[in-house]
């Protein structure tokens, strides 16, 4: 299994300015008070261990997180139902507003900077380990702009099949090759002939990520390749918990560690080519949030580490985290056995 | 299918760990008269090769020895009628690869297969997808570092020995990243060479550089060298839209570094990379499949009939051909004295 470090010059506000993000945190509560009430959620299973009862972590935005004492992952729970979520992502004023407003103002920078270098993660990915790569599912949440990457990449695949509960809002260019299917788990084809599988982000916002990677699963042909990413608790999570920008419900109803992440992908039906952790804010995040608080009690560590860190340094330290996978950020690449 | 392994040592014992592994394969026979019974897993001991192949008449025979023998064991078992499986360099000298290619032409139905593994190294085979693919455009250059310390008893080494090695560091390790050089690029019809014993108490050379261009234009430039006194593999690969840089080699010992493939793509027009600073991927990888890969490779080969693919004789004629040709340019420079005259 091989393991990838990110070197980039790119700062979190690029992509998620402080004041959008401000906005968006508060809509995301306001939304979440009338599309998903706290009197209609029901308690998760663990997905990460199942069959153990996980212990409480924290509670973000009205919504409780619990944590797998297993694994360490992340998990909402109680979590409202998956037609709830779905009518959430598709018509709530805070999912219209990073539909709009973040998405929208920041595309030139994810563009370049977040949908490219996944683009080239995959069209090399597919080069190393499925060249003959024809037919691609993708089920990722707001997956247009990969779409237009994979292109600018130089891919191109005769079958481009999307399937995502918002899949019909998310901008598609008109393209021969590409189907557009609003739907779920339910909706992902069986016939076992896809050669490509991509879920970026999706696991994160899956109501029930093990049926994801089992539809996944199901949908490729043998030898097919899936190239998933996710939050994951890292040394952001570890670091600020629930102040942790990273755990933002609903969209982020499942955190995993690398560890839970990988109990997703049991070994006699993947084989795991990649897990990295390529995220490249843990160090600057931490740093703004300590900075922010300094006169706050933080764990010792946090102190030394964080406070003695060079104000523009950030670089070696992520640069550490990623190289032991460590970031709060993972991206996987697994093969169908 | 029935294999033996003649040459015991470091080379030996590594293909016999992945021979264990393959199923229905047995290995029944080592030949090497430095080492005594009793052998892993029961295997007879000849002192004698040419008795363990006449008495156990192996399917697959694997020459670990040194490199004078490699030509006429090689040859004997493809006469035989054996599938062979040898070690680099292929010989001592052009003449040697010649003659064996000779003994596999005239032997047609057996295969014939050069363990040049480091074409198998993950961070070469992903390097390799990379450059196929094409998304990085044409070679442009390629620059490679392999070097070694030398370390205890290496001037005693047989390696160093003209007549058992044939040639200096540039034959024994420097072989592979010109294999390297041709994996990518196809044939050098230019190549330059200069070699010196910078430092070493040995008849050959401890130091060695080569340049090479191809009809297309793409050059390329080795430094071997057994003076670097941190073991060094470092591959760069210039490319019209990037690099790739494949550096360390996972090896037993692990004294080469990890292994890594770092990947920089050249900003496309209109990106707000600062020029000369673009963004880069290192890749980290914690297996290496090489052995298995090419042991694997002959033994499918033999068990379809398909034709040998990596590791030829065309490759291994290829290469000591860039070496012929600067062992001839720069001949044998006499060796260093003590006192340094």
């Amino acid at each position: 299994m091989k393991t990838t470090v990110a070197i980039q010059n790119i700062a979190e506000f690029e992509i998620r300015p402080s004041e959008l993000m401000d906005e968006y945190e508060r809509l995301v509560q306001r939304s979440a008070e009338r599309w998903l009430p706290a009197g209609e959620r029901s308690s998760q299973r663990n997905y990460f261990a199942p069959g153990v009862d996980p212990v409480p972590a924290f509670s973000r935005l009205g919504f409780t997180y619990v944590e797998c004492p297993v694994t360490g992952s992340l998990f909402v729970s109680p979590r409202p139902s998956e037609d709830a979520l779905t009518r959430y992502f598709r018509e709530a004023e805070s999912s219209e507003f990073w539909r709009e407003n973040v998405l929208g103002r920041t595309g030139g920078a994810r563009a370049e900077k977040v949908a490219g270098p996944r683009a080239e993660w995959i069209v090399d990915g597919v080069a190393e380990s499925r060249p003959s790569a024809a037919r691609v599912i993708d089920v990722s949440p707001n997956g247009a702009a990969l779409h237009a990457a994979l292109a600018g990449a130089g891919a191109t695949f005769a079958d481009y099949r999307v399937v995502s509960p918002t899949a019909d809002l998310d901008g598609w260019p008109s393209d021969g090759a590409l189907t557009i299917v609003q739907g779920g788990i339910p909706d992902l084809p069986e016939e076992a002939e896809y050669d490509v599988a991509i879920a970026l982000d999706a696991l994160n916002r899956s109501y029930d990520p093990l049926a994801l990677v089992k539809g996944l699963h199901g949908s490729l042909a043998q030898g097919g390749l899936l190239f998933a990413t996710a939050a994951v608790v890292g040394f952001e999570t570890q670091a600020l918990w629930g102040r942790s920008p990273s755990c933002l419900p609903p969209d982020k109803l499942n955190i995993p560690s690398v560890e839970g992440l990988l109990a997703l992908f049991p070994a006699d039906h993947w084989e795991i080519i990649e897990l990295s952790t390529p995220g490249m804010f843990d160090a600057e995040i931490v740093r703004r949030e300590y900075e922010g608080r300094s006169g706050e009690a933080w764990p010792r560590v946090v102190r030394h580490l964080i406070g003695n860190l060079a104000s523009t340094d950030h670089g070696a330290l992520q640069e550490y985290l990623q190289k032991n996978r460590l970031a709060s950020f993972a991206r996987l690449t697994a093969r169908k056995l | 299918m029935k294999a033996a392994i003649v040459g015991y040592g470091y080379m030996g014992e590594i293909r016999h760990r992945v021979l264990r592994g393959l199923e229905g394969v047995e290995v029944v026979a080592i030949a090497d008269p430095y080492i005594k019974p009793p052998l892993p897993d029961g295997c007879r001991h000849f002192d004698d090769w040419k008795r363990a192949l006449e008495e156990t008449s192996p399917d697959l025979v694997f020459v670990c020895t040194t490199n004078d023998l490699i030509p006429e064991v090689s040859v004997a078992a493809l006469d035989a009628g054996h599938h062979v499986f040898a070690e680099k360099p292929p010989g001592r000298s052009l003449a040697d690869i010649e003659a064996i290619r000779d003994a596999e032409l005239r032997n047609e139905g057996t295969k014939l297969v050069f363990g040049f593994n480091h074409r198998h190294h993950p961070g070469i085979t992903d390097a390799k997808a990379i450059v196929d693919s094409g998304s990085m455009g044409a070679i442009l250059v390629m620059r490679g570092v392999y070097g070694k310390s030398g370390g205890k008893d290496f001037e005693k080494s047989w390696r160093n020995d003209p007549a058992r090695g044939g040639g200096g560091i540039l034959l024994d390790q420097g072989i592979h990243m010109l294999d390297l050089f041709c994996f990518f690029c196809g044939d050098f019809e230019e190549v330059h060479g200069m070699r010196h014993i910078s430092h070493w108490d040995i008849p050959v050379e401890d130091n060695a550089f080569v340049t090479l261009r191809n009809s297309k234009g793409q050059m390329a430039q080795l430094h071997s060298s057994a003076t670097s006194w941190k073991h060094t593999f470092r591959l760069e690969i210039m490319l019209e839209g990037g690099y790739l840089v494949v550096t360390g080699l996972l090896s037993k010992t692990g004294s080469y570094g990890r292994e890594t493939l770092l990947v920089g793509r050249r900003p496309r027009s209109g990106e707000s990379i600062a020029l000369g600073n673009p963004r880069e991927e290192l890749t980290y990888y914690d297996s290496d499949p090489s052995w298995d890969i090419e042991v694997s490779h002959l033994v499918d080969c033999v068990r379809s009939g398909q034709p040998v693919m990596v590791g030829t004789s065309e490759d291994a004629v290829r290469v000591m051909r860039i070496v012929d040709k600067v062992y001839r340019e720069d001949p044998l420079p006499t060796p260093r004295k003590k006192d340094g005259t």
